[in-house]
């Protein structure tokens, strides 16, 4: 195998239980994995199996209680907020509900630029061409760019937000529920984008999602997350045709649901 | 087959803006409708105009709307509140809203039972709606608060509910889709039961075709406030004939055979108030012809089965 783009190795990340006084939740129980460059791993599980709480830590957005972060072997579980920096743009995010994670009173275009400029990767003279650029990758015109957040649909919205991502040329997206909100028609659109994009960029992904059909779409390794646990973990179509842990056999099992009703086509 | 609920040409309006129009609906006690449609296609408001539920902003008229035999057209809004939740209950996508935080699970069953113990013990009863819909250690449960239960632990005590209050028409909007999929498939197998046991009319709203496929006897499928395809589950799922119809059934079908690239419908669902002239969907549909410009009824293809559109194959 390929050195791997990002190694996680016992990660455990605890919280502070609100109900407890000094009390501590652990979301992440010892959690081991490993994403090569260029592969999709699908995150399943139900809500509450700390799916979130480990693609948000392998970005740093928590800090883990133990364990080690490897990004291209380098370790960076505890590394400070300004030693983190470097490491931000390699290292993309993007969330459920695209209308919250744009601010409301900026342009898309400004939305885009913003990074561009921060992490100095393109100059302002041509930071325009860039961002029309990016909106062409994901499939809006350049009449969108002078739009603000609210001036556009859902499906809109989230293809901007992955323009947002791409735009930095990350190496790993971490893409939590991205479909999860949309529309069923709509959903294919953004899920047809993800897998073009990827192959073209050949940037790793890990892809957090309860929609198995998504999962098995989209990802090329999948893993199956429960109460803070990695259960199993391996290429789609293993896990989906013989699962080994009772709990993703139940899962999987969904899939194949009950016959439909009165000879219902599937 | 009883005709249970009978509404004719129900629209709903926001000021000027027509919001869903001319929808008919038959509800036959003992048979399940799915009504399938993305956000913003006007099945939840359809709902809720026949519980008199509509959010302030929004009115509602039919030409006609039967219930047994009560017209509810003529009822005013105190006379129509025996009607609702006694007689048509609504199962929300969200339980939590349903309950009222600072009172016990017992608290809600005890109500809901009031009106037909007819001075029999609640307990007891209570406890065996929830033994019933699978809730472990029901005595105890009966002394928690709602914030006390998980999603889908609260999800099956509101079902508890409704079985208590044996109401002939029940409305579920999205009931499963803040579940995770295992719990999913037992819910879906509760109301299942519920309804075989209860023979109600059974009214289910949800995006998901997998879903609806599973649970639906008839179909009703909306899109930009219209209803654009009705008829059969089984034979709109085998050959579904209006190009939205089709489309979404593709969409479900590639993402499960795992297709190379998803059958996508291009565009995006239009805004109430600007909504193309003739038939909604004609700037997305692939399939679209002169013709199409000009307004579409709903119109007969076969017995029970109607499609707006005036493609013929």
């Amino acid at each position: 195998m390929t050195e791997p783009l990002l190694r996680i190795e016992d990660l455990t990340v605890r919280f502070r239980d609100p109900n407890r006084e000094g009390g501590t939740l652990t979301a992440l129980d010892g959690v081991s994995l490993d994403v090569a460059p260029g592969e999709i791993l699908g995150l399943v599980g139900e809500s509450g199996s700390g799916k979130t709480t480990l693609g948000k830590t392998a970005l740093r957005l928590h800090e883990p209680a133990g364990g080690r972060i490897l990004l291209r072997g380098r370790d960076i579980a505890h590394l400070s907020e300004a030693a983190l920096r470097p490491h931000r743009r390699a290292m993309q995010m993007v969330f459920q509900d695209p209308l919250s994670s744009f601010n409301p009173r900026q342009t898309i275009a400004t939305a885009i630029a913003t990074p561009l400029l921060l992490h100095r990767l393109c100059s302002k003279a041509e930071v325009r061409a860039r961002v029309l650029a990016i909106l062409e990758e994901v499939g809006l015109p350049a009449a969108f760019a002078p739009r603000f957040p609210h001036q556009m649909s859902g499906g809109q919205l989230q293809r901007a937000a992955i323009g947002r991502a791409l735009a930095l040329s990350p190496d790993l997206i971490v893409a939590d529920e991205a479909v999860s909100k949309l529309d069923v028609s709509v959903r294919a659109q953004i899920l047809n984008l993800l897998r073009a994009v990827q192959r073209r960029s050949g940037l790793a992904m890990i892809f957090i999602t309860h929609d198995l059909h998504v999962a098995r779409f989209l990802c090329h390794r999948v893993a199956v997350m429960h109460f803070g646990k990695l259960l199993e973990i391996g290429p789609v179509e293993e896990v989906f045709d013989r699962p080994r842990h009772d709990y993703t056999r139940a899962l999987i099992g969904t899939l194949h649901s009950p016959a439909a009703k009165q000879g219902n086509a599937p | 087959m009883s005709a249970l609920l009978k509404v004719r040409n129900l629209r709903i309006h926001a000021g000027p803006v027509e919001v869903v129009r001319q929808v008919d609906l038959v509800l036959n006690a003992g048979e399940t409708l799915g009504v399938i449609g993305e956000s913003g296609s006007g099945k939840t408001v359809t709902c809720l105009a026949l519980l008199r539920l509509l959010p302030d902003g929004l009115t509602a008229g039919a030409d006609a709307m039967v219930w047994r035999d009560a017209d509810l057209g003529s009822l005013s809004d105190r006379e129509f509140r025996p009607y609702r939740g006694r007689q048509m209950a609504m199962v929300f996508q969200d339980p939590v809203g349903s309950f009222n935080p600072v009172k016990t699970i017992g608290w809600h069953l005890r109500t809901a039972l009031d009106r037909r113990r007819a001075g029999a013990p609640w307990r007891p009863l209570a406890v065996t709606l929830l033994a019933d819909v699978g809730i472990p250690h029901p005595d105890a449960v009966l002394e928690r608060y709602p914030h006390q239960l998980s999603g889908g632990m609260l999800q099956r005590a509101l079902i508890a509910m409704i079985v208590a209050l044996e109401p002939g028409l029940i409305i579920a909007d999205e009931p499963t889709t803040n579940l995770d999929n295992i719990v999913e498939q037992q819910i879906l197998a509760l109301f299942r039961d519920l309804q075989e046991r209860l023979s109600a009319a059974f009214v289910f709203i949800t995006h998901d075709i997998g879903i609806a496929a599973q649970i639906s006897d008839r179909l009703l499928v909306m899109y930009a406030g219209e209803v654009v395809e009705t008829g059969p589950a089984a034979a709109i799922l085998a050959a579904p004939r209006h190009p939205y119809t089709r489309g979404l059934i593709a969409t479900a079908r590639a993402l499960t055979a795992r297709a190379e690239t998803l059958a996508e419908i291009p565009g995006q669902l239009p805004l109430p108030g600007a909504r193309p002239t003739g038939c909604v969907f004609r700037p997305r549909c692939a399939v679209a012809r002169p013709g199409c410009e000009a307004p579409q009824p709903l119109r007969a293809i076969a017995p029970g089965r109607a499609i707006r559109c005036l493609l013929d194959d």
